[in-house]
């Protein structure tokens, strides 16, 4: 799966530690999502697309053709 | 980069990991440094007495009980990147036990190994899972920030 996280993270300054506290997780997990090496489960995929205030399709899509790209 | 409320908080979490990890470490220390020191010693008396016996079985009581315990409050307090890795880590444990010991027992009836030895094979089932845990671990750590 693809994503757009790296981006919408550094648009807000944030580092992976400091996403990672405000959705629940570690920064190991926020890096293996950005890296393409965890797909989210449902319930943090939302939880991420409420924070940025974005459908979880303008940040994850499964890598065909569609928005979200690494 | 901003070091906001999310950093507090991961900071919080990684506390509460490393804490409980410790606790484990430490419990399963003191236990098996017991436990060991009591077979030890009924082992120098030739047969011990009833109460080395008794305080051996309650230091393996409370290994197992507290392991259980710590095992899940660890649970409740981890990601689920951290369970995922747990997952693959067990599952491949799983996988060679499944396959080493019959392998191993099928190769002794065939008259071409020697008994299966327990210890053997519950080592390299557990080797087998810390290596498969460890490299999760250390492939979703790598800093790409």
């Amino acid at each position: 799966m693809e994503n757009r996280l790296r981006v919408l993270r550094a648009e807000r300054g944030w580092s992976q530690a400091e996403l990672g506290g405000r959705v629940g997780v570690s920064r190991q997990a926020v890096n293996a999502i950005e890296t393409g090496k965890h797909d989210p489960s449902l319930p943090l995929a939302f939880k991420i697309a409420r924070l940025f205030e974005l459908p979880i399709e303008d940040i994850f899509s499964d890598g065909s053709g569609s928005n979200a790209t690494r | 980069m901003q070091h906001g409320e999310g950093e507090r908080l991961e900071a919080q979490r990684r506390k509460r990991f490393w804490t409980i990890l410790g606790a484990l470490f430490v419990l399963g220390g003191v236990a098996g440094f017991a436990t060991g020191f009591l077979a030890g010693f009924n082992d120098a008396r030739e047969g011990g007495s009833a109460g080395y016996m008794t305080a051996g079985t309650i230091g393996v009581v409370i290994l197992v009980v507290g392991a259980a315990y710590g095992s899940w409050k660890f649970f409740q307090n981890v990601d689920e990147v951290e369970i995922a890795d747990n997952l693959w880590g067990s599952l491949i444990g799983l996988y060679v036990y499944a396959l080493l010991f019959p392998a191993w027992w099928a190769l002794n009836l065939l008259g071409q190994a020697p008994v299966p030895d327990d210890w053997t094979i519950f080592g390299a089932s557990m080797f087998s899972a810390v290596a498969v845990y460890l490299y999760r671990k250390a492939r979703s750590s790598r800093l790409t920030d």
